[in-house]
């Protein structure tokens, strides 16, 4: 899967599990202004887990690295090609 | 007052919960479900001026209207609009206390939220400063709810008050497959554990105790935690250090658990709301009351929230206790409190983060520090809250004070400060 692949499928989780209806969501937005949560993190993780059977460590994983749509894709997207 | 607050609504699985747990607080004498935020407001000490602020605010008179019928048979329990005015009144406590905390006569009020507004207010007189202790029953609002009315307040257009469709609408089928599955998880897994307090002839006046860490202490917080990686975990490392603070505190009983609750918001993230209702459910985590070290207790921490989110325990946990509200209430209580034994209830920890960060004013009174005081999980429980204000960690936690020594508790305490800055 390409980056963009994998920017836009997570986008589309985020809005249809984690975000209220109506709230716009961009790869370069803060999750964490939008308010999503370590628990939001992880349940993003699963879904990858789930649909792309790609595991990405939670461990390996700080703030910068899930700070935006764009950078969670980028670490997917290292650890499918490993 | 606008047309589109309702004259009643119905409490959710969480509300309804909260009810139980009020009761259960009243039968051991206590002073009931009752969450308080203390509020320093800085340059104004004026009852009055604060009272008339207070009671613009419609939202606020409105929720000061509300009344709890628990008593129609075969209904679930609302709550209800009370017909007439009922403003807001500040009552005062000038003792010149070192802390609001120490404030027994806030402490020890109660609110009956069948003939009683279930919000109140109180401004207590403490060294240098006058802060304003909001009292709400846990059955109207969660500790969020609270942040985000408060943080709303001079603009409550902003907010999302009550949820959009309360109502989980499954058909009781899949209601009754959720409930095994969260029954075979919770009732069948989980022993009565470890009881931290003993549960007779204790007094029931709760004890709150608050450790506040000054900006540089924080900043060592945050370095510690860095250098163990925790990363994305650092609620799991505040609940990972508690619990090695704990273990001092039980004498360690090496071939017994206990179990924690840790809340989950359950709001859907990029909205303000909803304020109204319980809007958590929770995780359950095991904890071995025996000697371990801090790499050991998060890497099991951190399997089992994985675990836990993997089969989904939290929204399943959710759809049993919307469920459970239309049981009678002598089944209720009877799958609630039996079968653990309170092993679920007596020990209980919430990391709120920096949710308060934007709370500069409250209808134009400007904020100084803010602190929650939450209610004690269960009689004889231990509650314990880590919360962030501006750059300063806090940890508040509240006990029985006949429980458990004051000795004892200040050990923990000690125990606890050197854990997080890495002295221990």
């Amino acid at each position: 899967m390409e980056h963009q692949e994998v920017c836009t499928e997570l986008i589309k989780f985020i809005k249809s599990n984690l975000l209220a209806d109506g709230i716009a969501l961009d790869a370069k937005d803060s999750l964490t202004a939008l308010g999503l949560d370590s628990f939001s993190l992880i349940e993003i993780l699963l879904f990858v887990e789930r649909t792309m059977s790609t595991v990405v460590p939670i461990e390996e994983l700080d703030r910068e690295k899930t700070e935006t749509v764009y950078a969670i894709a980028t670490e997917v997207v290292h650890h499918m090609n490993k | 007052m606008p047309a589109n607050y309702p004259n009643r609504f119905e409490l959710n699985g969480s509300d309804y919960f909260q009810v139980f747990l009020d009761r259960h607080h009243r039968n051991h004498g206590g002073v009931g479900n009752i969450s308080r935020l203390a509020i320093q407001l800085e340059n104004n000490s004026d009852a009055a001026v604060i009272e008339s602020k207070l009671n613009t605010s419609e939202l606020l008179l409105y929720l000061a209207a509300l009344r709890l019928h628990t008593s129609s048979f075969f209904k679930l329990p609302v709550w209800r609009k009370k017909e007439g005015q009922f403003p807001i009144r500040i009552k005062e406590y000038s003792g010149r206390y070192d802390a609001v905390e120490d404030c027994a006569e806030i402490f020890s009020q109660t609110i009956d939220v069948r003939v009683e507004p279930p919000i109140c207010f109180d401004l207590v007189k403490v060294i240098n400063n006058h802060v304003l202790v909001v009292s709400w029953s846990h059955i109207l609002l969660d500790a969020r709810g609270m942040e985000l009315l408060m943080s709303s307040l001079d603009r409550t257009s902003d907010l999302m008050i009550f949820p959009d469709d309360p109502e989980l609408k499954l058909p009781w089928k899949i209601r009754l497959m959720e409930m095994r599955k969260v029954k075979n998880f919770l009732i069948d897994k989980i022993k009565p554990g470890l009881q931290l307090l003993h549960n007779t002839k204790f007094d029931n006046r709760i004890k709150y105790m608050v450790i506040e860490l000054s900006e540089f202490e924080t900043q060592q917080l945050d370095d510690r935690a860095d250098t163990m990686n925790v990363g994305l975990m650092k609620s799991s490392y505040y609940l990972g250090v508690t619990q090695i603070a704990f273990i001092n505190l039980v004498n360690q009983v090496p071939d017994r658990i206990s179990w924690v609750p840790v809340p989950q918001d359950q709001r859907k993230k990029g909205r303000r709301g909803p304020v109204i209702g319980n809007q958590v459910s929770f995780m359950f985590y095991e904890l071995a009351m025996r000697n371990q070290n801090l790499v050991q207790v998060m890497t099991d921490l951190k399997n089992q929230m994985v675990s836990q989110m993997r089969m989904n325990l939290a929204k399943r946990y959710n759809i049993m206790m919307d469920s459970m509200r239309r049981f009678p209430s002598w089944l209720y209580r009877l799958l609630v409190a039996s079968p653990t034994k309170g092993a679920l209830a007596s020990y209980f920890f919430s990391d709120t983060g920096d949710s308060l960060k934007g709370l500069k004013t409250i209808l134009g009174l400007e904020v100084g520090d803010v602190t929650h005081f939450p209610p004690n999980s269960c009689y004889p429980g231990l509650t314990i809250i880590f919360m962030r204000f501006r750059g300063r960690q806090k940890i508040i936690y509240s006990y029985p004070s006949g429980a458990i020594s004051q000795e004892r508790m200040e050990q923990f305490n000690d125990s606890l400060k050197r854990q997080l800055l890495g002295d221990g």
